[in-house]
């Protein structure tokens, strides 16, 4: 996936550049205004990231050149003013997701998946891991084409592990995910594991056991490999 | 009471007296002056008979309907007036009479007393008709005065008015309402006053608002590369349990500043103030919080009851009203006990929150307070609480607390008494 990234703090911009590029994107990215129109309106991407304040301009300034000029690639937000009349501005003017920093680069890429989906119109796109398929437009999961009977939490769990996959998510990037700003209300660490619990079980009962992995102390990871 | 009746009425108050007074005063000169002429013809008649009495004989004495001449014996040192009442047969009514006995020499040098009377029955009709006159001239002239007034008041006050009319309307992210020009010093005075209050606070509102976008942008951005980085660390497989120990810590504290950053900056954008309150569809947003909460209330096997009493018309702006009910119902979930229950009431002036939990913690006074928390070790900001209590008194509700039989008690509540928001419990109880 070609993608671009528009971020003036270079911190962040290497850390999202690094994590998407180890992720197999090709990443390109620009500073400021300027050099971000120009990229925009001389290249073509699959996805476009941009922040709204940057130097020398507006990243919806952005965003309403690409839409203008009937460039269909997605566009996300990613902001830390985080009010609401960002967000509705943003959208009206064509972005497809309003990202909110402080993210975590899992629900980035979680993001960008379903947006590149949502956009190519692939039919059916699904993600396979070992003998297991999810297909995120269906909500729909399954084994060797058995069907896999999972509670709305456990399937959105189920999916950022798998849209993740071989990648190692901490506690906080899968409660935010799954739950949002509940996940503080909640005695988290029990509350999750109990899902993962219920998941594996079932994955299990499908001969699928050994997919989710535990990484002591941190999170989870999802993969085929050992 | 409007100004200007108000000064109608004081006016007018004040005009009563003034007739009653004008009219006594007016009435008694007059009267005074009539007995003085009354007088004088008298002492001029008495004159006139002394001169006939030197000569003729005593045979002077005249009993008129309207004029009585007396002599008698006896002498008096000097002429004397006074009033009486005679009674009148052919009118059968007792008439009042003005009286001067006089000293005078009869032809053959005896001393004696002229009596000579006169009657005051028409004097007294004119002297009233006079009074009458008065009393009406007056009545008309403060009538007219008072008409006139009221015109002229209403017609000095309407750039006071207009500019209150226009001062309603002002909100410090609006355009400035035109306040009414004058050439009476005063108001002009007063507009200034209020235009530069108006620049002021819309300049504090702007200020206030640019810094929270600022702090928002430079709070969160940090924190963006933090776990940017944190994300990216934990993927290197040659990861220990120390090591996993430290970042899953630096994981936990930057979630916790987030979510002190995300109160702080929604705290102060209630505190900004700006948007109007409007009718809240609560049932509706009772029910999504709750649909929202379901996964920690399942966790937690708490027992919800929502009873709509009456349909709730506290007013709020649509998003402080979400955040209200969601702070109230987070709050009574996360302070909750396992298996315990939670009751929303919801009646036409308010809305009560119950739910089961531990004593508290902290002084009940300073629950609201920001950063008051519970439970030290929480990660919570302590934010919530104080935050519903900046959106209640912002829209003129009060918010109460109270511990009824295990049962902690929220209660929001449309209350006249926008200052007195205190903790007493007592105005949500027997709901």
């Amino acid at each position: 996936m070609k993608v671009l990234l528009i971020e003036d703090e270079s911190e962040l911009r290497r850390a999202i550049r690094q994590y998407l590029q180890d992720e197999g994107h090709l990443v390109e990215s620009a500073t400021d205004f300027p050099t971000a129109m120009e990229k925009a309106q001389l290249h073509s991407y699959d996805a476009v990231l941009v922040d709204i304040t940057l130097p020398l301009g507006n990243g919806l300034d952005i965003v309403r050149a690409l839409r203008k000029a009937d460039n269909s690639c997605g566009i996300i937000i990613i902001s830390a003013k985080g009010s609401l009349d960002d967000k509705v501005n943003g959208l009206d003017l064509g972005a497809d997701d309003y990202l909110p920093k402080p993210f975590h680069l899992p629900e980035l890429v979680a993001r960008m998946r379903a947006l590149v989906r949502r956009k190519q119109a692939k039919a059916q796109d699904s993600i396979t891991i070992g003998t297991l398929r999810v297909v995120p437009d269906d909500r729909l999961a399954e084994v060797q084409g058995e069907h896999l009977d999972l509670t709305g939490t456990e399937f959105d769990l189920l999916h950022f592990l798998a849209v993740n996959k071989d990648r190692v998510l901490s506690r906080s990037a899968i409660l935010e995910h799954v739950w949002g700003d509940l996940a503080e209300r909640m005695d988290r660490d029990d509350f999750l594991y109990a899902h993962v619990k219920n998941l594996r079980k079932k994955l299990a009962a499908h001969g699928c056991d050994g997919l989710i992995k535990t990484v002591y102390g941190l999170g989870y990871r999802m993969s085929d490999r050992t | 009471m409007k100004l200007l009746q108000r000064t109608a009425f004081y006016q007018a108050l004040l005009a009563l007296p003034m007739v009653v007074i004008g009219t006594a005063i007016g009435y008694g000169l007059v009267r005074h002056t009539v007995t003085l002429e009354v007088d004088e013809a008298l002492e001029d008649h008495a004159i006139l008979l002394r001169e006939r009495m030197r000569t003729a004989d005593r045979d002077l004495e005249i009993t008129a309907p309207d004029m009585l001449v007396r002599i008698a014996a006896g002498t008096i040192t000097h002429q004397l007036f006074s009033d009486t009442v005679i009674y009148d047969s052919l009118q059968a009514e007792d008439i009042p009479w003005r009286v001067g006995r006089f000293p005078a020499t009869m032809a053959d040098g005896s001393a004696v007393t002229m009596t000579i009377g006169r009657s005051q029955l028409e004097t007294d009709d004119l002297v009233f008709g006079i009074a009458l006159s008065i009393a009406a001239v007056l009545v008309l002239f403060t009538l007219c005065t008072l008409v006139l007034f009221r015109w002229l008041s209403a017609r000095l006050w309407r750039p006071f008015h207009a500019s209150l009319k226009a001062m309603e309307h002002f909100r410090p992210d609006g355009p400035s309402p035109p306040l009414a020009a004058s050439n009476v010093d005063e108001f002009t005075g007063m507009a200034n006053a209020l235009e530069g209050m108006m620049a002021n606070m819309r300049r504090d509102f702007t200020a206030q608002k640019r810094f929270t976008e600022q702090a928002a942008h430079e709070l969160r951005t940090p924190l963006a590369i933090l776990r940017g980085r944190l994300d990216q660390l934990i993927q290197s497989p040659a990861m220990g349990e120390r090591e996993a120990e430290v970042i899953q810590g630096m994981y936990t504290a930057s979630e916790r500043m987030g979510r002190t950053i995300n109160d702080m900056l929604l705290l102060a954008k209630v505190g900004e103030g700006g948007t109007p309150a409007e009718n809240v569809d609560w049932q509706r947003i009772i029910h999504e919080e709750l649909e929202l909460l379901k996964d920690p209330i399942a966790q937690q096997g708490l027992a919800v009851q929502f009873t709509e009493e009456e349909p709730c018309g506290i007013q709020l702006p649509p998003m402080q009203a979400q955040l209200l009910m969601s702070n109230l119902l987070r709050n009574a979930v996360q302070h909750n006990l396992q298996g315990g229950s939670i009751t929303i009431t919801t009646t036409r002036d308010a809305i009560t929150v119950r739910n089961s939990g531990g004593t508290l913690a902290v002084d009940p006074s300073t629950l609201f307070e920001r950063f008051a928390k519970g439970d030290p070790s929480s990660s919570s900001a302590g934010l919530g609480l104080s935050m519903v209590k900046e959106m209640a008194e912002r829209n003129g509700l009060v918010v109460a607390y109270t511990f009824e039989n295990g049962m902690h008690v929220l209660c929001i509540r449309r209350g006249e008494d926008i200052w007195g928001a205190s903790l007493d419990g007592s105005q949500c109880s027997g709901r």
